[in-house]
């Protein structure tokens, strides 16, 4: 099969990416899909400075991906057990004390890269995971207490994650401090081509997702021990994550000096293996509905980044402003809770009260929103544009990866595209944006693509 | 051929600018400006509006303004690498006033600062509109003994004897020309510069500076919590125009704005900018700063909280002092952690 895209072929094609894709990519340097785009960014939700180009978070020199292994508590099988060096505990000045882990390690939440593609199994977990394993011995690690947390993550497959949660420096009563939403653990395969990090993109760097994880994680209480996570740490968890990829070649993406970046870059389906018609018909239902979000070449989660200090000018303890994240996008999924989601505070006692969060609107007034759903970028930002706002998923191995979107509120690949092809989506703040409306034939091509990827 | 070439890039350059400033004055005419951005990091061009203490450092002196402090100001950035030009243009009306006569009260709002030399009050003041963006980690050394900062690298070239030394985050800015608004206390002021090498709009000769808030004693310093530490501000002298860096190195990393106060003649030389904010605001963190909402800086540098926050001096027009980052807390004390 030619992996050459022809110029007819090109000029029927719309989508700037694939304009892009269209023309010589220069060895070298990075390929900027929208370099000849004039498009304006409003300013009311995204960084002013987004980039679509292929250009992703660098591993710091020096780190050492196996040593990052077995921080992260998987055997070198790469599919069991070994937390003989991932526990972060002992005597910590920051803590105040002799920190105790709960047993957990990345591991826990991050179940093998075969089994699947270091994240949790479907639910109920307990159907693959002894009640026994640290899972749920160290369930108060995260939902500390609350009487949603044992069925959600068993039933649901749902972890309580409160973003603020370590922020000592505002009383508990910070209605910031007090928002937690329910979602699930993260896929770690192609973590690589992130830009952004965790569902919600909060995480600046790897170093401050994987810190934060083991501060949430391993213990019941909010305070901190950054004395027991180095910076050594952080760069090995980052190289060997980062090294966990769908398919060896895509390695080369991060690479512009590979002779195969650019044949990465230039055919987004180069490493799909496109056998049948159906499913070359899918790749081109998907180009026109799904890569407008699903934008990067051979990955498919969303290319725009931001280029800050990722130049070893600062460490990686330290990046730049917060949050410097890529597009995010509402598609519906947080606001419909189809499981019914409780997002009050408990107060213990059997008592609740709700989270009222205060939201800037763009002319500078300030929406008292009742959280009632996962609201997403907006409880990072504090924006009311955000709310509701997701990371985009990558999508190799997708059909391996069910249940779907942050959480887990789809069960097949069919509800997915059903649910983007429906009122639902449609009708949501991006539905609105870029409509899909798929006849029964094009979603069964865009079906037949799903399954090969 | 070639200068057909230069005068079509010309023409383009010209026609985005014209575009970014009709954008801006359209914001101007009817509702308060939006954040826009668009194009790349090689050409584009960028309008934001700025209000009264959008994003202001700790210890900034905001003096209360003309139209009751609800004007904002407009700053529109146009650029293209190949023409190697960045044009700037900031705008707004009834928004500042001539000349001005700037008193500040030591203890209450000027606290003296041994590493940050500042005049405490301006008379016949001139404007200047900086522009700053995150940089990279700037070492500070501290008495061995009383644990106080002593300075940084770019007074210390070599590390003074027996000092320890602290690395702490910095930014990097650079300042328009020197401006006035007329009677009506309208700003209109226009200027460029070359994108590969940014240099001071009323001193070319200089360079950026850089700004950061370190620890002022090691012993109010928690090194894993900023919001935790006692610090002041610092802005070294300006850097000489040979280590000017590119237009690209201040768009990658996001962009503050702020308009400062300056003595009729530069209290030091080479110069620091004052600690005093007019106008301000930044889409370093996203989206601008709505106008009501300032720049929560220990969330953006601790990412524990949203990055913006209700402006404390809204809703009033009297003159508002950035409080001190000084929780007072002291690590050295007997039983203290950390």
């Amino acid at each position: 099969m030619s992996r050459v895209m022809t110029v007819p072929r090109c000029l029927g094609i719309l989508l700037p990416a694939v304009i892009a894709a269209c023309t010589d990519a220069p060895r070298g340097e990075p390929i900027s899909i929208a370099s000849d785009e004039s498009r304006i960014a409003d300013g009311s939700t995204y960084n002013l400075h987004l980039e679509d180009t292929v250009r992703f978070t660098p591993i710091q020199p020096g780190s050492d991906p196996e040593r990052g292994r077995r921080l992260f508590g998987l055997a070198a099988d790469l599919e069991t057990s070994d937390a003989s060096q991932a526990l972060f505990q002992g005597p910590s000045r920051a803590f105040g004390g002799v920190v105790v882990s709960n047993g957990r390690s990345c591991f826990t939440c991050h179940r093998g890269v075969q089994a699947t593609a270091l994240g949790l199994p479907p639910p109920p977990l307990s159907g693959a995971v002894p009640l026994t394993d640290p899972l749920f011995t160290g369930l108060d690690g995260d939902a500390q207490g609350d009487p949603d947390g044992m069925r959600n993550l068993d039933q649901l497959g749902l972890i309580k994650y409160r973003p603020h949660r370590f922020n000592l420096a505002r009383p508990q009563s910070d209605p910031f401090r007090k928002f937690f939403a329910w979602r699930k653990a993260i896929r770690l395969v192609n973590l690589a081509f992130a830009s952004g990090f965790l569902s919600d993109a909060r995480g600046r760097a790897m170093f401050e997702v994987d810190r934060g994880a083991v501060f949430s994680h391993t213990q019941d209480s909010d305070d901190r021990f950054d004395d027991l996570f180095t910076v050594q740490d952080g760069n090995d968890l980052q190289a060997f994550q980062f090294g966990i990829l769908s398919d060896p070649r895509l390695a080369a993406l991060r690479d512009p000096d590979d002779p195969m970046y650019a044949v990465l870059v230039n055919d987004p389906f180069y490493t799909v293996p496109i056998t049948t018609p159906a499913q070359r018909r899918g790749s081109e239902v998907f180009r026109r509905s799904c890569m407008t979000c699903h934008s990067t070449p051979n990955v498919f989660n969303n290319l725009s980044n931001v280029e800050s200090l990722g130049d070893d000018t600062r460490p990686p303890n330290f990046p730049s402003f917060a949050p410097a994240v890529g597009r995010t996008f509402d598609v519906g999924v947080a606001e419909r809770n189809r499981h019914h989601l409780r997002f009050t505070h408990d107060d213990g006692g059997g008592r609740f009260s709700p989270v009222v969060v205060p939201l800037a609107n763009e002319d500078g007034s300030t929406t008292l929103l009742t959280v009632t759903f996962d609201l997403g970028l907006g409880a990072i930002t504090g924006r009311t544009e955000d709310v509701g706002r997701f990371k985009v998923p990558q999508l190799r191995g997708v059909k391996h990866n069910a249940p779907y979107f942050h959480d887990n509120s789809a069960f097949s690949l069919e509800e997915v595209v059903d649910y983007f092809n429906g009122s639902a989506y449609n009708a949501s703040k991006d539905g609105r944006r870029f409509p899909i409306h798929l006849d029964a034939h094009q979603r069964a091509d865009l079906l037949a693509f799903l399954d090969i990827l | 051929m070639h200068s057909v070439k230069q005068r079509k890039r010309r023409y383009t350059f010209t026609a985005s600018l014209g575009l970014a400033m009709l954008l801006s004055s359209l914001g101007l005419a009817g509702s308060p400006a939006r954040p826009r951005s668009s194009g790349t990091f090689h050409k584009g061009s960028l309008t934001l509006p700025l209000h009264r203490g959008g994003a202001t450092p700790f210890e900034a002196f905001l003096p209360r303004l003309p139209s009751n402090c609800e004007a904002e100001m407009t700053i529109t950035l146009a650029w293209d690498e190949r023409e190697n030009r960045v044009h700037a243009r900031l705008q707004g009306q009834h928004v500042l006033v001539p000349h001005p006569t700037i008193r500040r009260t030591l203890g209450v709002d000027f606290f003296p600062n041994p590493i940050w030399p500042e005049q405490k009050d301006f008379s016949n003041g001139r404007y200047l509109l900086w522009i700053l963006s995150p940089a990279q980690m700037i070492t500070f050394y501290y008495d061995g003994v009383t644990r106080d900062v002593i300075g940084s690298e770019f007074e210390h070239p070599a590390p003074p004897p027996g000092a320890t030394p602290l690395a702490v985050p910095g930014l990097k800015l650079f300042p328009s020309p020197f401006f006035q608004p007329d009677d009506e206390g309208n700003v209109d002021v226009e200027w460029s510069f070359a994108y590969d090498h940014v240099v001071r709009g009323d001193l070319p000769g200089f360079a950026h500076s850089f700004y950061t808030a370190p620890p002022a004693n090691l012993c109010q310093a928690n090194p894993f919590r900023y919001d935790q530490s006692t610090t002041i501000g610092y802005t070294s002298p300006a850097r000489p125009a040979a280590e000017a860096m590119t237009f690209s190195d201040y768009l990658r990393n996001g962009l503050i704005f702020d308009i400062t106060v300056e003595p009729p003649r530069y209290f030091t030389f080479p110069p620091v900018a004052g600690q005093t904010s007019f106008y301000s605001g930044a889409t370093v963190v996203g989206g601008g700063i709505p106008r009501g909402w300032a720049l929560d800086l220990d969330a953006v540098f601790m990412n524990n909280a949203p990055p913006i926050k209700p402006f404390a001096g809204a809703h009033s027009c009297r003159d508002y002092f950035v409080p001190r980052h000084n929780p007072n807390l002291n690590f050295c004390a007997a039983g203290a952690t950390p």
